[in-house]
């Protein structure tokens, strides 16, 4: 396993672009409050994870929801996820893991210097994002809200099978609607990111804007492993 | 690359830059081969296939062998594969098998944490049955009546959000034929419902809907074909439990037009039809009084 030289080596990376007096990754200096890089780095990442666990926590309360409500109706939540198309499900379950995968190597190149590659990755990143969400949007949103599958006081759809069915649709909103909007959160990031990589500020130095950005990135597509089968394949 | 000949293929040797470094900074900064990268990739995809085969591949066993799976099995299935594929996004994609363990701890515990919440609910869900019985009572189905909906229409306090979306509907269909207007398709399906719900009580028709749907044999499978898809699988876990639901009444074979539309009446004059129809009163437009 390659590992990256520590904070007290030079990086010893020839491939490592250079600006005349050396880019802003390899003139970064810590903010004053830490002692070094290498502690700096350890305080974000760490300042990262908790923020993720506030974020399972958050999805937590939702995963209740839908445990609650599937143990007290479970014929509404079988009807209402069959009006699901699980095709869709899917499509957007491998566009979501395409897009981890290019976050992943984004975390790589900006290791290796590779600034060509950072840039490529961090816009297919944003751009798998916003396919999902387009895709989302027009073949799962726009049919449903046109039929009136909607929450609670919005909901006009008559072909119920379990009058709870309401409830249901409250999930279904609920559940995909926040984790849409941490894919539309994590979308502005990667534009940060593709802008913050054009003025070659990250490098094997410094990278905890992508690495930081690319574990939040993980976490949404975790939550989505999860609502996929919980929203499209139960019966 | 310079740095990539040392330490190729093999783990970061924490132990040994720890002494020069103090115990805080054990861990090393580890750049993950593409080729694992790759790997964790093409194990996701095939995870994700192995859950979707799973989910159909039940459904196909139980109409082939008329088994009867519990439910309990599917969620158990699915929920263990997404389980799994976090786990690998969480060692490899966000390197918590070369990370400092610190972070794996904080994941860990809100991991627990989360146990907690679905299991003592769980465990009161499970017992409440037992202390509160009488209080299913109190609960209406489908939502709670009396409220002003989305677009200021007030539902009656004794119907339910859901029930009145159907009734508003009904309303709907029977404006939309009056005035010649063609009915989106999920209206349609419910049009075939409401017709099984009449054919079921042994109601007239009105002429008006049955030479709406005359020439329509689409809306048909779909009205008939929804229902099916888990009737088929778990049939008969569903009959019982839906006694109250208009679905179970429904006429499940496929209607013949011709034993809808009385003689001559789809070809013009359908308006003694209309008269004759139930339901069309003042008011009483549910075709479903109960």
């Amino acid at each position: 396993m390659t590992t990256l030289p520590h904070d007290q080596l030079e990086p010893a990376n020839s491939a490592a672009p250079t600006d005349g007096g050396g880019t802003y990754h390899d003139r970064y200096q810590p903010a004053h409050h830490f002692k070094s890089r290498e502690h700096e780095f350890d305080a974000v990442k760490m300042g990262v994870w908790l923020l993720l666990s506030t974020e399972i926590l958050l999805f937590a309360g939702l995963f209740v929801f839908y445990a609650i409500m599937r143990m007290k109706h479970p014929e509404a939540f079988v009807h209402g996820s069959s009006l699901l198309d699980w095709r869709w499900g899917l499509i957007n379950t491998v566009v979501l893991l395409l897009s981890s995968f290019t976050a992943a190597a984004s975390v790589r190149d900006a290791q290796l210097g590779r600034q060509g590659w950072l840039k490529v990755n961090l816009f297919l990143t944003f751009l798998f994002g916003g396919a999902f969400l387009a895709i989302k949007f027009i073949f799962e949103y726009l049919p449903k809200i046109s039929e009136g599958k909607l929450p609670g006081i919005w909901y006009s759809y008559p072909n119920w099978v379990d009058a709870n069915e309401p409830l249901w649709w409250g999930l279904y909103w609920g559940a995909t609607t926040v984790h849409a909007s941490h894919v539309i959160i994590g979308m502005g990031l990667y534009l940060w990111l593709l802008r913050r990589a054009y003025k070659r500020h990250f490098g094997p130095r410094h990278y905890n804007g992508v690495e930081g950005v690319a574990l939040y990135w993980h976490i949404v597509d975790i939550v989505w492993i999860f609502l996929f089968p919980m929203l499209y394949l139960i019966h | 690359m310079a740095h990539a000949a040392h330490a190729d293929g093999s783990q970061a040797h924490g132990s040994g830059h720890a002494a020069g470094h103090g115990a805080g900074h054990a861990h090393e900064h580890v750049i993950i081969p593409m080729r694992t990268l790759v790997t964790v990739l093409v194990l996701l995809m095939t995870f994700t296939g192995l859950t979707v085969l799973a989910a159909n591949l039940e459904i196909i066993f139980a109409t082939i062998f008329e088994l009867k799976i519990p439910q309990y099995i599917n969620v158990l299935v699915a929920l263990s594969i997404a389980a799994v594929k976090s786990i690998i996004v969480a060692a490899y994609f966000m390197q918590l098998r070369y990370d400092n363990p610190l972070n794996t701890m904080i994941a860990t515990f809100t991991i627990l944490v989360l146990t907690f919440f679905l299991g003592f609910t769980m465990i009161d869900l499970g017992s409440r049955g037992t202390l509160y019985e009488y209080k299913a009572e109190q609960v209406i189905p489908g939502g709670i009546g009396g409220v002003a909906i989305a677009g200021g229409v007030q539902v009656p306090s004794n119907v339910s959000i859901a029930q009145f979306a159907r009734e508003q509907a009904d309303k709907k269909i029977e404006q939309m034929i009056s005035e010649g207007t063609p009915l989106p398709k999920f209206l349609g399906v419910r049009l075939v419902h409401i017709v099984d719900e009449l054919l079921a009580a042994k109601k007239p028709v009105p002429v008006a809907y049955a030479a709406y749907l005359a020439g329509k044999p689409e809306l048909f499978k779909a009205a008939h074909a929804h229902g099916k898809d888990h009737t088929d699988a778990h049939g008969d876990d569903y009959g019982s439990a839906h006694s109250s639901s208009p679905d179970v009444s429904r006429v499940k074979t496929g209607i013949t037009l011709p034993e809808l539309v009385p003689a001559g009446a789809a070809s013009g004059q359908d308006a003694p039809g209309r008269d004759a129809g139930p339901g069309t009163g003042p008011g009483g437009d549910d075709p479903d009084p109960k």
